[in-house]
């Protein structure tokens, strides 16, 4: 990896952080505000920025590294490109049919669970074709129907075309053939097929992937396309890299050409940044959870990767692409808690967000929120709550929680925002079973890593909830995720359908078919100019039961002798800890991959850890903790603590990105690697 | 009401989200293990968790499971003879009194043990593939018996002491043309309420029992609550009375009718079924647990209340149901279960029918029962023989205040894949797609039904096919009109083109043949003339209705383009379709009975 300047920059609802690291220094971090408009605006101030701030010339800049939810928000805010889709004739309705599903029986809402507002049906075309289930060409493709629907699609109005057929996954001919008949007729169209976003079996979940990838193509496109132009003008000469869902960086242009593996381009780098500070302090299984203003996404890391998941969702939409298995829940510090009509305590889903923002803001929010809470248990200090940027209002929490919960729940305001607290770390702590537990892993295991301006706060109880015994509260929680952008490998990833019994693959066969993979990579990296030399190339196996319905991704080394026994043999192994059974019966290969890496900064941070040289202890005071009484607690300067220095529970220690709470009965101390160890019990 | 020691809000909001999770915990299990595509793909499965006595306290939301799963377990192994770790199981419709209403339903239970005493059980129930009888998959519209619908095991202890009853489940599995998937299934199931049933006891242990058992009851309590605020609310006192009607039982001519008179006084609603019809030779007959009519109108009173839970209080919130032993509600053994779906619906649509009457029209259209078919196909070479059941979705009943929902299996159950269906039961599926005009025209339009094409590509095949709402389509509301039936058709548009009995069994194909079933839809809710012009041309564009729809239902008429409203032709078809008086409810015409009509069979 080039040495040199690099600089990460993730875009949130609020601020944008720009995190800067250069070879023998400290990293240096901005926080600018969002330009809601056009969040590329914001990385352009940024480049601007550095200069002022830190005498940085664009051109040393060696790599710029971007985070971006535009592809998300696309989706959320509707503001996609107006697609047509292609289909094998007949088949035009399957996005509006999807699996005839509907989790709620009479639910209120209008809304279809089928993402029909992709390509509603004036807007789908039929295409003459057919492919069997063998791959075998049942009817030749007819060019001219391709061109009427294409004609008639384009003339309107439509942006980008999807074009999804049956079997394509086994027979892609067909797609790419209408592929270049609407391109000859119609060059400005963007063009989405099957076969190259998701070559794996069903229709339904293959074609709103591809749906979606054309969606939000125009809109990807236009947004990196402006950003590359605006970093060119700015004179930074580094390509612009691009986070992806798996949590690995792709250069922009590869990243346009497949925008559906950028929906969880945020959470990834949030991932990737706590792996890193993970590792800094010697861990490599960690559970991430970063706690934002409305909502908390949690993470596990296993022998220092990243769990991921072959199938993610976008409002409930299915999206199969491979991302880090984040899970989102509706909890953050501006939940609004409330009382339900059976007389319960709920926190969420409903945020009072930036604005009003929670009661202590004075923004006119009158609802109480888990960040009142924080202020009445006085876990933050009102005064220097985000380095004094806003003044919070004890009594505004006081007044909110009193009137809106305490009250009607006839408890006294200290218990009710304790209550307040129970409840959301209880959420909390079910996001976390979900990616530990549900997924055959001992959350005791593994340590925990809250990131985000609000997630130390939460780290203690989370962790005595679960049984955890180690928190890691890295120097930077508040901008981790744009340093994990600095830290994440660039990767490529290629797949194809490989429907056999694993019984009767054939060797040679799956060779060439990881051949034709790896040289997919191959023409991606080439594209990055990535040093070819430093990478590492891994293929895996999709492998189910026959019969079964979900796969479990497995390694697999051909070099190795008996690399098929070992394939079955790890599929076991997995399927016992993910299910707790393993039937030894048959199985089969569902689909191939070949992922391809050039590995990533392994630490943010080879400065040792500088501290200011203060008193780091500030003064006591009364803080509530689980269990009732109020207690005394001293209260920290994270800044000014140096290398070994301990402290013990009850404690908060404040710091200008975010606050920490210590629970009586842990003790923390600060390592080399500049991370304040938590431990639960002994010192 | 009945609390012994009453449980801090926050301690039962933290009891309940981890009730909750541990009953999901039990679905993903299944979710991702079973091995039968009605489990699998289709999600033909129930979980729950229930207290000491049996009441139900979380589960999925599904009114048909809304019974008294436990009881029949009691009675053959009373709490005293019950130990940590026992594992029961059965299948019997009738010895559970309903609890389960066919026999393909496999219950598995455990009870959940604290601090030494019994305190829940967890449970699962999943619709196994095939379980021998008559037809495989054991159910078919010719029975006539429920011996013929497959083997039956009564409440049965399968597992103690870490030690099988092996000598049963080899019997059982001896009994199904489908060992591996059944097994498959079996251990699915058995898993999951073994896992409900771990951590529930963590739950337990963090907590204590007593909390729990508590914690139980109050959120029993608020369900019973909220639904008693939601029944004083919304019902005003009267009588509500409807009949509505099942096409046939496939092995007579007859239609039956389902009958229902909801009776609100003194804070009490009480629901008479005893009008109801006979129960029927064919297998449309519903064992109804009391706690089913309760559950549907419950689910839909509080659906608009977050953290209310389908459970015991829906039952304890409402009165009396009578239903009359030898009805279609409260069949005698052995009249076949196999397809009672046709007149759960039928339930369903007369409760809110009932409540429409009672609230001027504030309650959903009638949705149509879900259509299946079964298709066994030979292959002569091989002798190899494919079963292929299929649910196939149809439409819902638009709703006060929206669109019925288009292509949705009741049971919310998935379908299969085209690319799916085809790799794995040797047929071809040459169309899927809307019903176009199958949803009653409305204010609020009727769900749609869906058409599927199948080409037979084996030797020989014979199809069984479950369609219903064909003499009676699904009732329109409030001026909105019927949803339009569906039909199934043999080789369409070619000379030997036929029609089959929608509810028909054993018919015979050959190879070449192309079958097309068009599923039908639900009924409308409004008038459709007050239905905005621009909805119903969107509508014509997207395909969900014919442009003759538009003019003849709607009155909307549009331009020679097909894309721009003809407004002066609009106006005056609209004018002339506005001298139509529309009643409360529409099929075969509008009516607006007060009194439960006798009995006016059609056919």
């Amino acid at each position: 990896m080039t040495a040199g300047i690099r600089v990460g920059v993730d875009i949130g609802g609020t601020f944008t952080d720009v995190v800067v690291r250069r070879p023998g220094c400290a990293a240096q971090i901005l926080k600018i505000p969002t330009t809601r408009g056009d969040p590329s605006m914001a990385v352009l101030h940024a480049v601007e920025q550095l200069r002022k701030s830190w005498d940085i010339d664009a051109q040393a800049i060696n790599s710029f590294l971007h985070g971006t939810t535009v592809a998300t928000n696309a989706v959320l805010e509707r503001k996609g490109a107006r697609v047509g889709l292609l289909s094998t004739a007949g088949f035009s309705d399957v996005i509006e049919i999807g699996r005839q599903m509907r989790h709620k029986m009479y639910d209120l809402s209008l809304d279809p669970e089928t993402p029909v507002f992709l390509a509603p049906g004036r807007f789908r075309r039929d295409v003459v074709e057919r492919i069997g289930p063998q791959g075998e060409v049942l009817q030749p493709l007819d060019d001219a129907s391709v061109a009427r629907a294409v004609d008639e699609l384009a003339a309107a109005g439509c942006e980008a075309i999807a074009i999804s057929l049956l079997f394509s996954f086994l027979n892609d001919t067909h797609e790419k053939r209408a592929r270049e008949i609407v391109l000859s007729r119609h060059p400005q169209l963007l063009v989405s097929i099957s076969s190259e976003v998701d070559p794996a079996f069903r229709e339904y979940e293959r074609t709103v992937v591809t749906a979606f990838d054309a969606y939000i193509k125009p809109v990807v496109d236009t947004y990196l396309g402006n950003l590359e132009a605006g970093l060119a003008k700015a004179g930074v000469t580094a390509p612009l890299q691009i986070m992806q869902s798996r949590g690995g960086v792709a250069g922009a242009g590869t990243a346009r050409m497949r925008p559906v593996r950028l929906f969880l381009s945020g959470p990834a780098a949030g991932v990737i940044g706590g792996r890193m500070a993970a590792e800094n302090s010697g861990f490599a299984d960690v559970i991430t959870v970063d706690v934002g203003g409305t909502s908390s996404d949690i993470a596990l890391i296993e022998g220092g990767r990243p769990a991921l998941k072959s199938e993610g969702t976008i409002e409930g939409y299915p999206v199969r692409v491979a991302m880090v298995d984040v899970n989102t829940i509706g909890s953050g510090g501006g939940s609004v808690a409330w009382i339900d009509k059976g007389g319960g305590l709920r926190v969420g889903p409903e945020s009072a967000g930036s604005e009003p923002g929670p009661a202590c803001y004075g923004r006119g929010g009158s609802r109480a929120t888990v960040t009142d809470a924080s202020v009445v248990l006085g876990y933050i200090n009102p005064s220097s709550f985000a380095s004094g940027a806003i003044k919070l209002s004890r009594d505004l929490a006081h007044r909110a929680i009193e009137e809106t919960i305490a009250k009607p729940l006839g408890l006294s305001i200290d218990a009710a925002a304790l209550g307040i607290h129970r409840v959301v770390n209880a959420q909390m702590a079910e996001g976390i079973r979900l990616v530990s537990i549900r997924q055959g892993h001992d959350p005791r295991r593994f340590a925990l890593l809250p990131l985000g301006g609000a997630g130390p706060l939460h780290g203690c109880p989370l962790a005595e909830d679960l049984g955890i015994t180690r928190i890691i509260v890295s120097r930077h929680p508040g901008v981790l995720s744009a340093a994990g952008l600095l830290a994440a490998p660039i990767e490529h990833e290629a797949s194809a359908a490989f429907p056999q019994q694993l019984a009767k693959a054939n060797q040679a066969a799956i060779n060439r078919t990881l051949a034709i993979l790896d040289e997919r990579c191959n023409g991606l990296m080439r594209l990055e100019k990535a040093l070819t030399d430093e990478r590492l190339v891994r293929h895996f196996a999709d492998v189910c039961y026959i019969g079964q319905a979900y796969n479990l991704e497995v390694a697999i080394d051909m070099e190795q002798a008996g690399a098929l026994d070992r394939l079955l043999t790890d599929f076991y192994i997995a399927h016992d800890r993910v299910y707790g059974y393993a039937p030894k019966v048959p199985v089969k290969i569902v689909n191939l991959r070949a992922v391809h890496s050039v590995a990533g900064l392994v630490g943010l941070d080879d400065a040792v850890w500088a501290p200011s040289g203060g008193n780091p202890v500030k003064r006591q005071e009364k803080i509530l903790v689980a269990g009732g009484d109020a207690m005394l607690a001293t209260i920290y300067d994270r800044s000014a603590m140096p290398e070994g220095f301990e402290l013990a529970g009850p404690a908060i220690v404040e710091q200008a990105d975010t606050t920490t709470l210590v629970s009586p009965g842990w003790r923390g101390r600060i390592d080399a690697a500049g991370s304040l160890i938590l431990e639960k019990g002994h010192a | 009401m009945s609390a012994t020691k009453p449980v801090d809000a926050i301690t039962l909001e933290l009891i309940k989200g981890a009730v909750q999770s541990a009953r999901r915990e039990m679905e993903a299990l299944i979710d991702r293990t079973s091995m039968s595509p009605f489990i699998r793909e289709k999600k033909d499965y129930f979980t729950a968790i229930f207290d000491a006595d049996g009441q139900l306290v979380v589960s999925t939301a599904l009114t048909l499971a809304a019974g008294n799963l436990i009881d029949c377990v009691f009675e053959r192994y009373p709490v005293a003879t019950m130990q940590p770790g026992d594992l029961y199981i059965y299948n019997d419709s009738y010895g559970s009194k309903g609890a389960v209403s066919h026999n393909n339903d496999m219950v598995f239970i455990q009870p959940i043990y604290a601090e030494e005493r019994l305190i829940g059980f967890t449970e699962a129930w999943g619709h196994l593939w095939d379980i021998g009888g008559m037809v495989p998959g054991s159910i078919s519209p010719a029975a006539t018996d429920v011996f013929q619908e497959g083997i039956v095991i009564p409440p049965t202890r399968v597992l103690r002491n870490g030690i099988w009853n092996d000598d049963l489940i080899a019997m059982f599995m001896r009994n199904t043309r489908f060992p591996t998937m059944v097994k498959g299934d079996f251990s699915a199931l058995t898993a999951a309420v073994q896992l409900g049933r771990r951590r529930m006891e963590e739950i337990a242990g963090e907590f204590g029992a007593s909390v729990i058992e508590a914690a139980f009851s109050a959120i029993i309590d608020e369900t019973e609550r909220a639904t008693r605020i939601a029944i004083a609310e919304n019902i005003p006192d009267g009588r509500f009375s409807f009949r509505d009607w099942i096409d046939g039982d496939c092995v007579t001519e007859n239609s039956y009718s389902v009958a229902l008179t909801m009776d609100k006084h003194d804070g009490v609603l009480d629901f008479d079924f005893t009008a109801t019809d006979d129960q029927a030779k064919g297998a449309i007959n519903f064992i109804m647990d009391p706690a089913v009519p309760k559950g549907i109108l419950g689910l839909y009173l509080t659906s608009r209340e977050a953290g209310i839970l389908p459970n015991a209080g829906f039952r304890r919130a409402m009165g009396k149901v009578a239903i009359r032993p030898g009805s279609l509600l409260a069949p005698r053994e052995p009249a076949p279960l196999g397809m009672r779906s046709h007149t759960v619906l039928r339930v369903n649509s007369a409760i809110f029918a009932s409540l429409a009457k009672a609230t001027g029209g504030d309650a959903a259209a009638a949705s149509a029962v879900y259509v299946l078919y079964y298709l066994r196909s030979l292959h002569k070479q091989s002798g190899r023989l494919d079963l292929c059941i299929e649910g196939l979705a149809v439409g819902f009943g638009a709703r006060p205040f929206g669109d019925g929902i288009d292509a949705v299996y009741y049971v919310a159950q998935k379908n299969y894949p085209v690319e799916f269906a085809e790799m794995e039961f040797g047929v071809q599926i040459e169309g899927y797609g809307m019903h176009c005009d199958s949803g009653g025209p409305g204010r609020w339009r009727g769900g749609l039904g869906i058409t599927r094409d199948l080409r037979i590509i084996a030797d020989e095949a014979v199809i069984g096919i479950r369609m219903d709402n064909i003499r009676y389509p699904t009732f329109g509301v409030a001026g909105g009109m019927a949803g339009r039936p569906g039909r199934v058709i043999v080789n369409p548009g070619r000379a030997d083109e036929r029609l089959l009995k929608p509810l028909s069994e054993g018919n015979v194909l050959k190879r070449g043949d192309v079958v097309r079933i068009m599923t039908p839809g639900g009924g409308g809710w409004g008038s459709p003339l007050e239905r905005p012009a621009e909805q119903v041309r969107d509508d014509v564009l997207d395909g969900f209705i014919s442009a003759e729809s538009a003019r003849v239902d709607y009155g909307v008429a549009l331009t020679a383009n097909m894309i721009d409203i003809d407004v002066p032709a609009t106006s005056a078809l609209r004018a002339e379709l506005g001298k139509t008086k529309r009643g409360m409810f529409h099929r075969h015409g509008y009516f607006d009975d007060d009194e439960l009509p006798a009995h006016k069979r059609i056919g």
